[in-house]
């Protein structure tokens, strides 16, 4: 008997998968280095219009007057939730979303489907809320002003509603996105990467994820009780207390979030400094408490009696406002006193970080000029208010963002920016901040109101933020570590692969890669 | 140099998070996610609480409170609470049939609560616009309605998932983190609305 075995024919090769198109990608993606580009593309996109509305609003044909500046209007309250409550959030998510993870040694997010629905959900809100503005003339102007206006009796118009319920998306998307990071963070760190471990970005993104999970519900419940008041035609927050609810609950400058963006700076710059000094920073410890303090400090925003005559960016300043500053202070003190050791290497980041100094040092000045000068008059108040909130709001972010777009850009985008060009672009960011400040304060110290300034200072700003893609498109390839950085995401390749990381130092302190230098030179 | 690295994946491959990593990032993503809703009823509530202080007459004159209806929903809550634990019991232990009743019945509470609360916002007769009171209660009853379907939403996700396979003892951490969004969604919620519009006016 014999027995015939018959070799099994070899399985046919697969087909090769189909790749699918680019498009399909970016929309399905749950890459944190995509999402966080798209959250900096969709940001950079809010700001640029938010500098094309503030320019239109002053135009005679869109019922621009003179003291634009002092006055909300329709389109000035377009620019103020387009800018400040849509397009600095958006860009800080973007960074953060993007760095934070190579800086901690993660693979990807910890919550990646999460992540992806905070970016469409955001789009989607900011989308409702520009459609709420160009539909119809929306009653809840902005939420720039310190009281509500008196709406008892008269429903809301729908595009009033579809405004609400944009800003309230945008606000729940927010939340989404800082839960995802502090997950991240908190479950996502790579094996040796402890909290003592982690970069002052890091800390500060924790930190700020930490104070926009706590905060933005609350600006959500305001929301929903503004929705109420509107649709229903109540009276909610003219009776007795409900000033209160309106200033913390809505007000721009009256919630954590005022200032919380510019806190965040204190951490990003602190990176950005350090990597330039090319050593470990030696008051590491320092600046990590103070980038920490400088965004939960701003929680205490609740705990003020705000009115139109104290805030935050006021002439009288508050203890609040000076504990943010001194904390911030301390943190450029450290940077300072590592300076003794060699000054930093240049590179155009530290052209927008010393314009993010400035303009914070800038403002603290007009607080003293302020009290010397004695701004007292409700409607001075409010115009000095309108320059320190461009200044703070608006100025401090936008450059600190700027910078670290520069500094990251290289893993961002793959590319190294002509360093002409790229400083360039900082000195036009710090320019256009301070000729759309300039009105306010001119008004706040007596003087006239020249909406021609604060134009030129929308126009020159809008090109700043076009100089971002000059600057890349025009830019060379980026090596893998183009500065000597000393923090994990300078381990990755460039461009950063899917998985981030093809080999990861052992990580024993904050600056992995000064170790690794030292086992080199050995 | 390369001495001193540690391996791990090569570029272009994306292993995912182990059970390991995802049984510890699930419930603290659920812990951190309660902490906004809590956050979100903290506002709605120091809202009402901030015009209650300013206001002479508190509640306004005509308000009449349904403490049946209201404590039947505490009630019913309270059991659904129960029940929801029972089905992570199931869960936990394999016993998939008892885990499936437990979701019928805990379902079955979670929809008895909603639609007692559609009957109590409609027949509480608040008038949002005519006063602060009947605007700040209407948002925090509203809101704890869009809650409860929130809860209910993912309790019969859940349901689905057990009946399909596909939630076993296993992956118990997404049973975990189920009962407790359920825990806050229906029983947190509905025991402060309670206690602070029913019991504390």
């Amino acid at each position: 008997m014999t027995i015939t075995e018959t070799r099994p024919q070899a399985e046919p090769a697969a087909p090769p998968p189909v790749p699918r198109p680019a498009t399909e990608t970016w929309l399905t993606t749950g890459d944190h280095k995509r999402i966080g580009l798209l959250f900096l593309l969709g940001g950079l996109a809010a700001v640029l219009a938010g500098c094309v509305i503030s320019a239109l609003a002053a135009l005679p044909h869109f019922g621009g007057t003179p003291d634009l500046w002092t006055r909300s209007g329709r389109l000035a309250g377009a620019n103020t939730a387009v800018t400040l409550t849509i397009g600095i959030p958006a860009l800080w998510i973007g960074l953060a979303t993007f760095v934070v993870p190579l800086q901690l040694g993660a693979t990807r997010l910890a919550l990646p489907r999460l992540h992806a629905l905070a970016l469409w959900t955001y789009a989607a809100g900011a989308g409702l809320v520009g459609v709420g503005y160009l539909a119809d003339q929306t009653r809840i102007a902005s939420l720039a002003s310190s009281a509500a206006a008196t709406t008892f009796g008269v429903r809301a118009t729908n595009a009033t509603e579809l405004l609400i319920a944009g800003l309230a998306i945008v606000a729940i998307a927010t939340t989404f996105a800082a839960v995802s990071l502090l997950v991240t963070i908190l479950a996502g760190r790579t094996a040796g990467m402890a909290f003592a471990n982690m970069s002052v970005f890091s800390w500060s993104t924790l930190a700020v994820s930490s104070v926009l999970v706590l905060a933005t519900p609350v600006y959500v419940a305001g929301l929903f009780l503004l929705w109420f008041d509107q649709h229903y035609a109540g009276s909610l927050f003219t009776t007795p207390g409900g000033a209160q609810v309106w200033q913390h609950h809505l007000w721009l400058l009256g919630r954590p979030e005022a200032l919380l963006f510019a806190a965040a700076g204190v951490g990003l710059l602190t990176d950005v400094v350090v990597t330039h000094t090319r050593r470990p920073l030696p008051q590491h410890n320092l600046a990590r408490a103070a980038a920490v303090a400088a965004a939960l400090l701003t929680l205490l925003f609740w705990t003020q009696r705000n009115s139109v005559l104290v805030s935050p960016t006021t002439p009288t300043g508050t203890p609040l406002i000076a504990s943010i500053g001194l904390a911030a202070g301390l943190v450029v003190l450290s940077w300072l006193g590592s300076f003794r050791f060699g000054l930093p290497k240049f590179h155009p980041s530290l052209v927008a970080a010393g314009g993010a100094v400035a303009i914070g040092g800038l403002a603290a000045v007009m607080v003293v000029a302020a009290a010397i000068a004695k701004v007292d008059e409700p409607a001075r108040v409010v115009a000095f208010r309108n320059g320190q909130t461009s200044l703070l709001c608006l100025g401090v972010p936008l450059l600190t963002l700027a910078a670290g777009v520069q500094h990251w850009g290289p893993k961002l985008f793959g590319r190294v920016a002509p360093p002409g060009l790229a400083s360039l672009q900082g000195l036009v960011l710090l320019l256009g901040v301070v000729l759309l400040a300039a009105p306010g304060y001119l008004v706040g110290f007596g003087g006239n109101g020249v909406s021609g300034i604060g134009v030129a200072g929308s126009v020159v700003l809008a090109f700043g933020l076009v100089l971002f893609g000059a600057a890349v498109v025009g830019g060379r390839p980026a090596p893998a570590n183009p500065y000597g950085g000393l923090t994990l995401e300078w381990a990755t390749p460039t461009p950063v692969p899917r998985a981030n990381f093809e080999l990861i130092p052992p990580i024993h302190s904050p600056y992995p890669l000064a170790a690794v230098d030292q086992e080199t030179a050995r | 140099m390369a001495d001193a690295m540690l391996a791990l994946p090569a570029a272009g491959t994306t292993t995912g998070p182990t059970a390991a990593q995802r049984a510890k990032t699930l419930p603290l993503a659920t812990v951190v996610a309660i902490g906004a809703g809590v956050m979100l009823f903290a506002g709605l509530f120091a809202a009402h609480l901030a015009i209650k202080s300013n206001t002479a007459v508190w509640p306004p004159k005509g308000i009449k409170f349904d403490y049946y209806l209201s404590a039947t929903l505490l009630i019913t809550a309270a059991l659904s609470m129960v029940t929801i634990e029972w089905a992570a019991y199931g869960i936990r232990h394999n016993y998939r049939g008892q885990s499936l009743w437990a979701f019928v019945l805990t379902i079955g509470f979670g929809v008895a609560y909603l639609n007692g609360l559609y009957y109590l916002i409609t027949k509480f007769a608040l008038h949002p616009g005519k006063t602060a009171y009947g605007t700040s209660v209407s948002a925090i009853v509203t809101a704890a309605f869009a809650m409860g379907l929130l809860g209910l939403g993912a309790a019969m996700l859940a349901a689905l998932r057990t009946a399909g396979h596909q939630l076993t003892m296993v992956n118990y951490q997404v049973m975990r983190a189920t009962a407790w969004i359920w825990h806050f969604a229906i029983g947190a919620v509905w025991t402060a609305v309670f206690y602070s519009v029913f019991i504390a006016h």
